[in-house]
């Protein structure tokens, strides 16, 4: 059985056929890449999978458990995270804040006793800031604990938000363009932490990219989404390959203009 | 009480010593201000967890303590309940109201200057039931609580002593909680909303939570109010009261514990000091507020300077362990 199933998921907005019947499966320790031009849907596939859209069809199993339509916070506790195509940091707080803001569902504190400060309460606090540390250690950014989201560059930002999203070890990690923006030298190092996550932590990640070159250096497997179809999947070479996906890409050589 | 010195922002000792000692030596007017001063610190903490900290636009935070204020003492007088639980009943029961309105609010997603807007509406509706619902609060004489309902004897001491255990308690309590994981859920809120979804955060429930948690101060801070003064009427609770605690928060720095401690402190004894003028009381207010919201918009406690040093240091060196590994 698959980690993550996707099973004829359709979603519209208004008259517009977003994704139309998409069905992709996603198995433990994979790194998987969606791509497709402008609005084929990639995005919302994301969004519908950690539960900021709603399906209008089909249905979505994590373990083989019916997870379709849940709220964000549940999925996330089920064990699905994302990072968004913009950065979504808390840009007032601190690094090592940010992360423990992750961890927020592995503190079982309850209110009163987080307000009287029981010991229990200091104690479990404590053993998440030392957890918070780990992950910092983990993604290389444990100088810069204590400076403030706001003042760090956007490699950095992209690679906090990483951080943020492994904090409570999710199954499957969704990334919208993870590299977007970034210079080469920061996409080497977020590429390395990827692996790290992969087959160390054993966790599923589903990117957005459109950077082509990443693309192709790091997925296992590729899946191309066109005009909210699945027009093509499987490895980058047979991807980039694939006379659907180029003509997607770039169009039909002889009948350029049907497409447009 | 170990996490007390980890909890506060600020340091803290000192002028709790100072709180302790300093009224055994001051005149009754003076006693009084600063029983005031207690006052704020509990309502402009509760106001800070839902304006500063997650970020909602709440205009109903005066209205709120005026509740704390009427059902005190309407608990006191009509319902002959001893003065020491009505105050604690009095927040229960404010907490309890803002629980009713922020369910209709927060559960259809209402945000920003919406939200802004149905809580001034709510708001201006309970200042019309004080006015208007005589039978109950008197109407626009006002709410007497007599002398025989609360401390015996000369009053104005253990009025003080009071007010500062309740602060006390109050801000404790509130600034481990701001320091736990409540806190970073409010704060994450505030910073973006749909981020804190994905982190697993039950985004509406910690608005409701910081909603009425926010409410609850208000009405303790109201109840203590009525307790002090003796003699309550609608117009302290209306706009010129809602204006005065949004300049004190703005004024302190919102969104941090040291900004509503001075925020609360600040505003009240300039309002004794201007008493003579109280005709231009308003557009003091209005002007001061002007004038840090554009020259200091984070307030008396934003000028604390940021530990920032060496941070375009750090950054570099992370960015070279990043290319050698």
């Amino acid at each position: 059985m698959s980690l993550l199933q996707i099973v004829d998921v359709s979603r519209a907005f208004g008259g517009l056929l977003a994704l139309d019947q998409v069905s992709i499966s996603i198995e433990k320790g994979q790194l998987l890449s969606l791509i497709g031009p402008n609005g084929a849907g990639k995005t919302t596939l994301i969004n519908l999978i950690s539960g900021y859209y709603r399906l209008d069809k089909g249905k979505i199993l994590l373990n083989g458990k019916d997870i379709s339509n849940q709220k964000p916070h549940v999925l996330r506790k089920a064990g699905i995270a994302r990072t968004f195509q913009r950065s979504e940091l808390f840009s007032s707080m601190t690094v090592v804040e940010n992360i423990l803001v992750g961890l927020h569902n592995g503190i079982r504190t309850n209110l009163l006793s987080a307000g009287i400060g029981l010991r229990k309460a200091r104690e479990e606090e404590e053993a998440k800031k030392k957890k918070a540390m780990e992950i910092l250690d983990f993604i290389g950014m444990l100088e810069l604990r204590d400076a403030r989201a706001i003042d760090l560059p956007l490699g950095l930002r992209k690679v906090l938000e990483l951080g943020r999203a492994i904090a409570i070890a999710p199954k499957v990690l969704l990334l919208d363009e993870p590299v977007g923006g970034l210079n080469e030298t920061e996409a080497l190092h977020l590429e390395q932490i990827f692996k790290r996550i992969c087959y160390g932590l054993e966790v599923a990640i589903l990117l957005i990219e459109h950077n082509m070159n990443f693309v192709m250096r790091v997925s296992e497997k590729i899946f191309v989404l066109d005009y909210g179809k699945k027009i093509a999947e499987g490895t980058p070479q047979e991807v980039k390959t694939n006379p659907i996906v180029i003509e997607a890409y770039l169009g039909k050589q002889d009948a350029r203009t049907s497409r447009c | 009480m170990i996490g007390l010195k980890k909890a506060f922002d600020i340091k803290i000792a000192p002028i709790f010593v100072f709180l302790l000692v300093v009224p055994l030596f001051l005149r009754q007017y003076h006693l009084v201000v600063l029983n005031l001063v207690l006052i704020y610190v509990i309502v402009i903490m509760g106001y800070n967890f839902v304006l500063g900290y997650t970020g909602l636009l709440s205009l109903a935070h005066a209205a709120f303590y005026g509740l704390g204020a009427y059902s005190t003492s309407i608990f006191i007088v009509t319902l002959k309940i001893p003065f020491y639980i009505s105050f604690v009943g009095g927040g229960i029961f404010t907490a309890l109201v803002s629980l009713l309105i922020c369910f209709l609010l927060l559960k259809t997603d209402l945000s920003g200057l919406y939200l802004g807007m149905v809580t001034f509406a709510f708001a201006e509706a309970l200042i019309w039931i004080f006015l208007h619902w005589e039978k109950m609060t008197g109407g626009a004489f006002g709410f007497a609580i007599g002398s025989k309902y609360t401390f015996q004897g000369s009053p104005y001491l253990k009025n003080y002593y009071l007010s500062l255990l309740c602060a006390f308690i109050l801000v404790w309590f509130g600034a481990n909680l701001i320091n736990s994981k409540v806190g970073r859920a409010f704060k994450s809120i505030r910073d973006s909303e749909e981020a804190s979804m994905a982190m697993g955060i039950d985004t509406s429930s910690y608005k409701l939570f910081s909603f009425v948690l926010s409410a609850f101060y208000a009405g303790i801070g109201g109840g203590l109010y009525s307790i002090v003064m003796r003699q309550i009427y609608p117009g302290n609770f209306g706009l010129h009261e809602s204006l005065k605690q949004f300049s004190m928060l703005i004024i302190g720095g919102q969104g941090t514990i040291s900004g509503a401690l001075t925020g609360a402190f600040i505003l009240p004894v300039l309002t004794e000091v201007l008493r003579s003028v109280s005709v231009l009381q308003d557009l003091f207010y209005c002007l001061i507020l002007v004038l840090f919201i554009m020259f200091m918009p984070k307030g008396i406690s934003g000028l604390r300077l940021k530990k920032r040093s060496g941070l375009g240091e750090k950054v570099l060196r992370s960015r070279n362990i990043q290319t050698l590994d």
